[in-house]
């Protein structure tokens, strides 16, 4: 390692820059306090206790003889973070910050899977649950229907044949907004359409009967 | 985990480096630096070189202070019109107990260290920081890209007559 310590002008300027975190004053002016330093926003220099009218009333100093040691110490580090614009540099003969090999030890942190029973039937008790209460309604309601509807043209066609509904759209075959309130306002139901032959389908509230 | 040789960024030995006082952008970037960690109070991190979980360790020459206590300011024997020529800052109005806090950097002379000298809590305490010669020991660490910093610092020679660059 290069052994070789600071130039004297690079020594003056850190402290130099340093102490503008610091230097200034702090002094009490009749009752209240001034104060004419950066040091009060530094976190290092103690506990400041707020006091009327935005003033600080009274200041607990820190440990200063540590506090102002790591803060050159931190400083010092932290140049080796300084992004610097090589290119407007001129009057240099060397950078402030060099590249060097040294060992590294990286760790691999593999995803581990770990068991907890409570943790997975927590999930699978909610999928369970709402299944069961899908599976139930389902069964219930093909119980109810006898069949298993569908969602199709045929399915439609089948479930609205009823000479009742026909009467009610006399007249309204072209639809869209051309249909008549009667047509609008017919309240129609689904359920048992001919008891006799088991006829499912769309009609009147006083057609449909009973399944119970 | 493993060990390998891996590029990283350390401070360079600045020692005909002149711009940390002359070159502006320079001198902008670690005025900068000396506000972050001064309102963080702790290192500015650097993004990992190595991953983000690894360590390594480098070392350089800089600057450290060494401070101590030296109890009321007018039980010691700190003459500061004496000094007033060497110190940078802005000057106590009193030294009396109206005085919390007064801070100034001292640049030495001959006889006396360069550094910084602080009166607080209303002159009951005396702080006198040298400038040093240090030798920096550095761990760093990185855990999910979270760096941690660990110093050890050899302190070689204080620094005397700073003004006289």
């Amino acid at each position: 390692m290069n052994k070789t310590f600071w130039g004297p002008t690079n020594l003056v300027y850190i402290n130099i820059y340093a102490g503008e975190q610091l230097n200034g004053l702090i002094w009490v002016n009749g009752h209240l306090q001034s104060e004419k330093t950066a040091a009060t926003k530094w976190p290092g220099l103690g506990q400041w206790t707020p006091g009327l009218f935005g003033n600080f009333s009274l200041i607990t100093f820190a440990d200063l003889a540590t506090n102002v040691q790591d803060l050159l110490t931190n400083f010092t580090v932290s140049l080796v973070g300084a992004h610097l614009n090589t290119s407007q540099l001129s009057n240099v003969t060397s950078t402030l910050v060099v590249n060097q090999n040294v060992p590294a030890v990286s760790t691999f942190r593999p995803v581990i899977y770990a068991y907890d029973a409570v943790t997975l039937w927590e999930g699978y008790a909610c999928a369970i649950g709402i299944t069961m209460i899908g599976v139930i309604v389902g069964g219930y309601m093909l119980y109810r229907n006898g069949v298993a509807g569908e969602m199709t043209f045929s399915q439609v066609l089948v479930t609205t044949r009823n000479p009742t509904l026909d009467k009610i759209c006399e007249g309204d075959g072209v639809g869209g907004k051309y249909l008549t309130d009667r047509v609008r306002k017919a309240k129609l139901k689904y359920g048992l359409l001919e008891p006799r032959i088991g006829k499912m389908g769309l009609g009147t509230e006083d057609e449909i009967h009973s399944t119970g | 985990m493993s060990i390998s040789n891996t590029t990283v960024p350390v401070l360079a030995p600045l020692d005909n480096f002149m711009g940390l006082g002359v070159e502006r952008p320079v001198v902008s970037v670690v005025q900068a630096i000396g506000q972050g960690v001064s309102a963080g109070f702790r290192v500015l991190p650097w993004a990992s070189p190595c991953g983000a979980n690894c360590s390594y360790t480098f070392s350089f020459v800089g600057p450290a202070y060494r401070c101590v206590e030296l109890g009321p300011f007018l039980s010691t024997s700190i003459n500061i019109t004496e000094i007033q020529d060497d110190l940078f800052g802005v000057s106590p109005p009193a030294l009396n107990s109206s005085l919390l806090y007064w801070a100034a950097v001292d640049n030495g002379n001959e006889t006396r260290p360069a550094g910084l000298l602080i009166l607080y809590d209303s002159l009951n305490h005396t702080l006198k920081c040298d400038l040093y010669n240090a030798t920096y020991t550095t761990a760093v660490s990185y855990m999910n890209n979270e760096q941690t910093v660990q110093n050890n610092i050899e302190l070689h020679n204080p620094i005397f007559d700073g003004i006289q660059y």
